[in-house]
């Protein structure tokens, strides 16, 4: 990985390409689950392009995918603003497939939420919060890695996540009750 | 409680210190209502990443062909450096044949700004020089063909009648060099138009090494057939006006010159001193210019130059006329009987006699002023003798100051405005590159 990297660094496009091809499918589906499929390609191949050029100043302080990560995340961005895209960064993964409870989990378990109220929950969050639980609960990034893609600290994360946290759990406290 | 509470979500997804860690576990071990909160929490997490449906992937492909196939910032590839080197290169090479010729017209501009005015003769030659040396130097042009015919005209008239002052000999000596010179009153300094040619030549004697033979020959022929009255007038500013009156007088006399008339003034304020000169008009530029060097020299001089060839020769073709008619009134005379024939032939012959020597004067006049050029010089001196400075208003001298600083910001302007424009071929790229390159990177950058 290294050398790859190294290599990608003095230019070698092969050795680019290499990365790209091990990091496309999180940096498509974290550009997807902001923009939607239709700007998530131009949103990753921008994210690729940019970090070819700007890879001399990668430092390898932290993992190279939260590196991309935080590429994209200014792209996505860049991109909602130029288009004055309606729905704001974060919403597209809450895109409605379907009302009514959720299906039972794989292991049997009984759904605690209805996936629609979870939804409704989740826009009715503030987009810093979503945004942090986006990266944290569905990207899968720590704490120090969505504060880096985000540029925040990483005692804000922990916070936003707590709240968001809150927010979500008052919101379906009555079903939670009624699971219960 | 409440700080359990906070730490919940951080406990549940494992982002606490150890110590922390085991804090929150004894507190959620403790409490019921906590577990059930860390299950909620679990659970809702769950939920979560469940409704985050993982999108189908697209246009991998495209990412990697746009990766591969992206181009570095041309100036770092090799490639470019290359380009950019070669670049520099030109660009060196065009400055290095700007420099001489930037160099030369400088010259020819300050060339021009010393003499300018006072070469207007020189241009004429010049231009004529560069005309014949179009037709191919070898036809002749029309003035040519008519000073021929004047030449042989004046030659065949002073062969038959040489005029006053003139001597066989020196007819003789002309005949063979010029058009002109069979009249000159001495040999030995006849040719101030040959003389001024050669001195030209001096002068400037790179350039007449350029020159071919042939073009340096007939260009001699030409300066020779010219007939041109330069006259000029310098004021000089001197220290001394009585010293520069005594240099004008040497200057004078040290290119076969003299001083025709010369006086001074005294006034309450001023000492100025009026040196008219004649100098052979082929040392008229040298002179003009020692004598601005004398002091400071108030604006330029004033030169007038008249081209008398055309004249010249039409002096002489009138001369032949009246010669001719002078031998038949002679013959006439010669076979007249009667008093009253005599006597109005003789008064017909008296009459074409005085028009000759009337033509005669004339002529000798006219090349006497086109071989000795006039130059008058006023002197002035820099300080009133005598008299202590004239106290000055402040707000006139402020004024004076004012005006004086704004023309000389003008002209730093002006000067400033004439170097870019000149320089405008190497420094105008430059700036469109540089600005282009800027504007591209910014793109990059915003893209």
């Amino acid at each position: 990985m290294d050398s790859e990297l190294e290599r990608a660094r003095r230019g070698d496009r092969e050795a680019m390409a290499q990365i790209v091809d091990r990091h496309y499918d999180a940096v498509y589906c974290f550009c997807a689950r902001r923009l939607g499929p239709d700007l998530a390609q131009d949103a990753a191949q921008e994210t690729f392009i940019t970090a070819q050029k700007r890879l001399k100043s990668f430092g390898e302080v932290s993992a190279l995918s939260t590196w991309l990560f935080g590429i994209a995340h200014n792209h996505c961005r860049n991109l909602s603003r130029k288009r004055k895209a309606e729905m704001a960064v974060c919403d597209s993964w809450l895109e409605s497939e379907g009302s009514g409870p959720m299906a039972p989990s794989e292991d049997g378990e009984q759904n605690l939420v209805d996936r629609e109220a979870l939804r409704t929950a989740l826009h009715r969050l503030s987009e810093s919060h979503r945004e942090v639980v986006l990266l944290h609960e569905v990207e899968g990034l720590t704490y120090e890695e969505a504060a880096e893609v985000l540029g925040v600290p990483a005692g804000t994360v922990k916070s936003r996540l707590h709240h968001a946290f809150q927010n979500l759990r008052m919101a379906l406290a009555p079903r939670e009750e009624v699971s219960a | 409680m409440n700080d359990v509470r906070e730490d919940l979500k951080a406990f549940v997804d494992g982002e606490l210190t150890a110590e922390r860690m085991a804090e929150v576990q004894a507190a959620v071990d403790a409490d019921p209502e906590l577990q059930k909160e860390v299950s909620f929490m679990k659970a809702l997490g769950f939920e979560i990443r469940r409704l985050a449906q993982e999108p189908k992937v697209e246009g991998r492909a495209k990412a990697l062909s746009a990766v591969r196939s992206r181009k570095a910032f041309w100036l770092f590839t090799p490639g470019g450096a290359l380009k950019t080197a070669f670049g520099l290169g030109c660009a060196a090479l065009i400055w290095l044949a700007f420099i001489p010729f930037l160099s030369r017209s400088g010259e020819f501009s300050a060339m021009d700004v010393g003499s300018s005015p006072s070469s207007s003769a020189e241009m004429a030659a010049e231009n004529q020089f560069s005309r014949k040396e179009w037709d191919g130097g070898g036809a002749l042009s029309e003035s040519d063909a008519e000073m021929e015919r004047a030449k042989a005209s004046t030659d065949d008239f002073n062969a038959r009648t040489p005029a006053a002052g003139e001597s066989p000999q020196n007819s003789a000596a002309g005949a063979g060099r010029g058009l002109y010179s069979p009249n000159l009153p001495n040999a030995p300094a006849a040719m101030p138009q040959a003389q001024g040619g050669a001195q030209t030549k001096e002068a400037k004697p790179e350039e007449s090494a350029k020159r071919s033979d042939s073009t340096t020959q007939y260009r001699s022929r030409s300066e020779a057939a010219r007939m041109v009255i330069q006259n000029a007038d310098l004021r000089v500013k001197v220290e001394s006006v009585e010293t520069a009156m005594d240099d004008a007088l040497k200057i004078a006399l040290s290119v076969g010159g003299f001083v025709e008339n010369s006086s001074s003034t005294n006034s309450a304020k001023d000492l100025t001193g009026l040196v008219i000169i004649r100098v052979p008009s082929g040392t008229f530029e040298t002179v003009l210019k020692r004598l601005g060097e004398l002091g400071e020299r108030i604006g330029p001089p004033n030169v007038n130059s008249v081209d008398v060839t055309k004249q010249y020769a039409d002096f002489a073709g009138r001369l032949k006329v009246l010669h001719a008619e002078e031998d038949s009134y002679v013959t006439m005379l010669r076979g007249a009987r009667k008093i009253g024939e005599i006597l109005e032939i003789k008064d017909r012959l008296s009459q074409v006699r005085q028009e000759i020597q009337s033509l005669e004067e004339q002529r000798i006049a006219l090349k006497d002023q086109s071989m000795l050029s006039t130059i008058t010089a006023q002197f002035e001196q820099k300080k009133a003798v005598g008299e202590p400075a004239p106290p000055q208003d402040w707000a006139e001298e402020t004024w004076a100051g004012a005006v004086n600083g704004m023309k000389s910001a003008g002209r730093f302007l002006g000067q400033v405005l004439i170097v870019l424009f000149v320089y405008a071929p190497l420094w105008l790229p430059a700036t469109a590159v540089a600005y282009w390159l800027v504007r591209k990177s910014r793109v990059h950058a915003a893209s």
